[in-house]
């Protein structure tokens, strides 16, 4: 009966992703895709220059709309109830604070996984769809220039729903965090300020420091040409890169229990 | 003895950190509660009556002492205590769900949770089910706060403040289902007011308390019955005694607030040469006014 609260709560914008992945099914599906692909030095079409450019262009292109579906529903659960003022009455029903924390957290977390993992299968889908009608020799396959053998489409599409659900869980759990922490809706801007600080906070060392270089909210799938910056290989280490984030990922929720049990309503 | 639903022992609960800036918002409260009683916990705005209802609540820890409800430790078993008892501190329940949405949501939650008392009340309280929480009036969200707690079943109801900014009307409405449903069942009510006439009028056990201290916890009956002011002149009159609750004096007239004995109290008197003006009963109201509206205090004096 709970996660039909976080449910009314958040429905409106799941209902809008859906509506959002409905007009891209609707693209992908009915749309006519040709590609030209580009050609190798013996003129045959040849994939491996711009289908992975296409891949990675999709992972940037979800990363706003990602990061504002999670900041928005990371502002639903106990952080805007103890804002609203009915704290007091949620937190009297009989179940341990945890209990009403690890619901929401896990049923907002849920829905932005269904969502990031459609988006990844109709991209998916459309670029074999483009594999197909580019005429690409490799059935199914991407060819990255540094890699001997092809990778399966459905790894790399894999890994970038992947590096999206980390991106997108980290900014949910930051935005939830900070709503327990202000006890207040507030903390939605909270957990903006914290992204958009780490954003400059990234920028200035950069500038300042160019040897330093502080993690990206975004997990790197793909090693990138210093010269072209095109995509020539998958991420070295990339399952550890994933272990990493999700443990950092779920440091917030894990700090929103400390803070929230120790909190006084 | 009678068995005790609510116990507190040198509750004490402080804000603003420690030393000397902390404020003791309960400071060594010691209150009980007997089963199947209507217990009025009065007390000035800032008396420390929310916090020690939260403390009750498990929604706010204390610094040191303890609290028991229904047998239980406040702070360790709170989940079994809100499985029984009927909590209403702030009278705001979720904003965007109505009436017939919040019984579903909180059907769930409790063992002993009965639909057919949530229709009862829902239409003897006349409250609008289908009109979201935050559009209600404030009359209906405190009749809706009630309902959800009444339905719940519980062996206890902590209501905090529950008539403050009702009409007559409504009040009325409320008092009569708590009284005639709710505590003619032998079931416990405490709640906490600073509207003496209401809780006069339907309680049996009055606490009253002031900056965080207990200052009196005794039966109403026994207070009627008791308590007496007693009017004298003389000379080298006596600042205090067994039963004086408070003493003061102007222009030559000393009052005392009597807890017990005043014809004995005005006899002693007599008999040192003091002249008695009157010996005169008290209701709940005087007396509240006497103990919270001076600056020092007799310790607590518990009549039972």
């Amino acid at each position: 009966m709970y996660l039909w609260k976080y449910w009314r709560e958040s429905r409106i914008v799941f209902g809008m992703s859906m509506l959002g992945i409905a007009v891209l099914a609707w693209l992908v599906l009915k749309g006519t895709w040709h590609i030209s692909l580009g050609q190798s030095d013996s003129g045959m079409p040849d994939p491996r220059r711009d289908i992975p450019k296409i891949l990675m262009a999709s992972l940037y292109l979800q990363v706003p709309v990602s990061a504002f579906l999670a900041w928005v529903m990371g502002s639903f659960g106990v952080g805007r109830n103890l804002g609203e003022d009915s704290g007091s009455y949620l937190l009297t029903r009989p179940r341990r604070r945890y209990w009403f924390l690890w619901r929401d957290w896990g049923f907002g977390f849920l829905q932005l996984v269904f969502v990031i993992v459609l988006a990844n299968l109709l991209i998916g889908y459309l670029v074999h769809r483009l594999l197909g009608a580019g005429g690409g020799p490799l059935n199914g396959s991407v060819m990255l220039r540094d890699v001997v053998s092809p990778v399966p489409l459905a790894v790399v599409t894999g890994l970038n729903c992947l590096a999206m659900i980390a991106f997108a869980g980290l900014i949910f759990g930051i935005t939830y965090f900070s709503t327990i922490c202000m006890k207040h809706a507030r903390g939605v801007m909270l957990g903006a300020g914290i992204v958009l600080g780490y954003l400059i906070l990234s920028a200035v060392v950069r500038h300042y420091w160019p040897a330093i270089e502080l993690p990206n909210l975004l997990m790197r799938v793909f090693q990138t040409s210093p010269v072209s910056n095109e995509p020539v290989n998958l991420s070295e280490h990339a399952g550890l890169t994933l272990a990493v984030r999700a443990v950092v990922m779920m440091l917030f929720p894990v700090g929103a229990q400390m803070i929230l049990e120790r909190s006084e309503i | 003895m009678s068995e005790l639903v609510v116990e507190t022992r040198s509750l004490v609960k402080r804000y603003g950190g420690s030393g000397q800036r902390a404020v003791a918002a309960v400071d060594g409260l010691s209150m009980r509660v007997e089963r199947g009683s209507i217990y009025g916990f009065l007390g000035r705005n800032g008396a420390g009556k929310t916090t020690t209802i939260r403390m009750l609540a498990g929604l706010a820890k204390a610094n040191s002492g303890s609290a028991r409800v229904l047998g239980l430790d406040a702070g360790r078993d709170s989940i079994a205590i809100l499985e029984r008892t009927g909590f209403v501190i702030d009278k705001m329940l979720l904003p965007s769900m109505n009436g017939n949405d919040l019984v579903r949501f909180n059907r769930g939650f409790f063992p002993r949770w009965s639909d057919a008392l949530a229709k009862r009340y829902a239409e003897s309280l006349e409250i609008p089910m289908d009109r979201k929480f935050k559009k209600l009036s404030h009359g209906n969200k405190t009749k809706l706060c009630l309902l959800l707690a009444l339905a719940q079943n519980p062996e206890l109801l902590v209501l905090d403040e529950p008539t403050a900014g009702l009409d007559p009307v409504v009040t009325d409405q409320l008092l009569r289902v708590l009284v005639e449903d709710f505590a003619n069942d032998g079931r416990t009510i405490l709640m906490s007011s600073h509207h003496l006439s209401e809780v006069e009028k339907i309680a049996d056990w009055v606490g009253i308390i002031d900056k965080g201290k207990l200052l009196l916890e005794a039966r109403l009956d026994d207070i009627r019955a008791n308590y007496r002011r007693v009017r004298a002149v003389g000379e080298r009159l006596p600042q205090r005694g067994p039963e004086v609750v408070t003493v003061s004096a102007t222009e030559g007239v000393a009052d005392y607030v009597l807890s017990a004995d005043a014809e004995g109290f005005a006899a002693g008197l007599r008999s040192n040469g003091a002249t008695i003006l009157d010996v005169a009963p008290m209701n709940l109201s005087e007396i509240f006014l006497e103990l919270v509206g001076k600056e020092s205090h007799v310790p607590v004096e518990v009549l039972a």
